[in-house]
């Protein structure tokens, strides 16, 4: 963001005005951390509900809580820890590396232990 | 410090210097690393689930409902971080701080949930890290979370101590929010133990 150097020097009414622009920003973003909690309580309360109840098939209910854990994820990465913001690029290759090696070394050594 | 430039911090203060950009850049490799690390031990645990050495079972030990509110409040602890870095991103330390304790009960209230259930395993089912490939799976993966939960208290507890007359700057606001990003993490890491472990336990 361009306005982090020149703080100091833009005149009050163009600062009063960046402080709108954050206030409606921080506000949408607060919306949206709250509906991805709400995602995240009824993704988990899915999980364990298909789990709970035998309406489903074992094989299938494993491969449903897999898939619902990964959109937790996604929700936990891009929205609470930011992944989504500017200035991300590196962490994302940080992490993304990371959880390729991790899938890697699970699939490995449940393979391996067999 | 200024006492201008303190109440009028930039839009994203914990990667306004070079310290904290290189803080928040080193932290994120080092969660390339810890998901490594768990990935060592989910693949372990993967392999040996059913290596019971005639004891007792995933399916017949675990209980659902403990693990549900176990994992509701680590859950709630994420949001409770997120509102604290809000708090940080528009400079309202005490609300922050607030946000902060608040996640930190309900770390405390998880890992005490955690020492129940581990000692409710060892005396009602007599499974201990010793009693089989399982045992020794189990305790290690879940384990090492819960040490990741008893560390993050600790390091937060500390944080809170060490910076609560200094306030918001741009020194301390990377710490907080380094903080708030490991605890995410350890949520991330538990959203996998409880379907991993629990539910695909309960399964079979």
């Amino acid at each position: 963001m361009a306005h982090h150097e020149g703080t100091e020097t833009v005149s009050e009414h163009d600062q009063s005005h960046l402080d709108i622009h954050h206030k409606i920003a921080h506000e949408k973003e607060f919306k949206q951390q709250i509906v991805s909690f709400a995602m995240m309580i009824f993704l988990t309360m899915i999980a364990f509900i298909a789990v709970a109840s035998d309406a489903i098939s074992d094989a299938f209910t494993v491969v449903f809580i897999m898939i619902l854990a990964g959109i937790q994820l996604v929700f936990q990465l891009y929205m609470f820890m930011h992944l989504s913001h500017k200035g991300h690029q590196y962490p994302a290759w940080g992490i993304f590396f990371g959880v390729f090696v991790a899938g890697t070394a699970v699939i490995a050594l449940m393979g391996m232990i067999w | 410090m200024k006492p201008e430039s303190m109440n009028k911090l930039p839009a994203n203060p914990e990667r306004a210097t070079l310290e904290g950009k290189n803080k928040f850049l080193g932290f994120w490799f080092f969660l390339g690393g810890e998901t490594v690390l768990f990935a060592s031990l989910f693949g372990v645990y993967l392999g040996l689930r059913n290596a019971t050495n005639g004891g007792v079972t995933a399916s017949e030990m675990f209980e659902l409902p403990l693990v549900f509110i176990a994992t509701m409040l680590l859950l709630t602890s994420s949001l409770t971080s997120v509102f604290a870095t809000m708090a940080l991103k528009t400079n309202q330390f005490k609300r922050m701080i607030g946000w902060f304790v608040v996640t930190g009960l309900l770390g405390l209230a998880f890992l005490g949930l955690e020492i129940y259930e581990f000692t409710h395993y060892v005396h009602e089912y007599e499974h201990t890290i010793r009693s089989s490939a399982w045992g020794s799976a189990f305790y290690t993966l879940v384990g090492t979370h819960g040490a990741h939960v008893f560390v993050g208290i600790s390091w937060l507890t500390l944080l809170i101590i060490r910076n609560l007359k200094r306030g918001m700057d741009l020194y301390t606001a990377p710490k907080f929010y380094l903080f708030a990003l490991y605890w995410h993490f350890i949520d991330v890491v538990w959203i996998f133990i409880f379907t991993v472990v629990y539910l695909m336990g309960k399964v079979g």
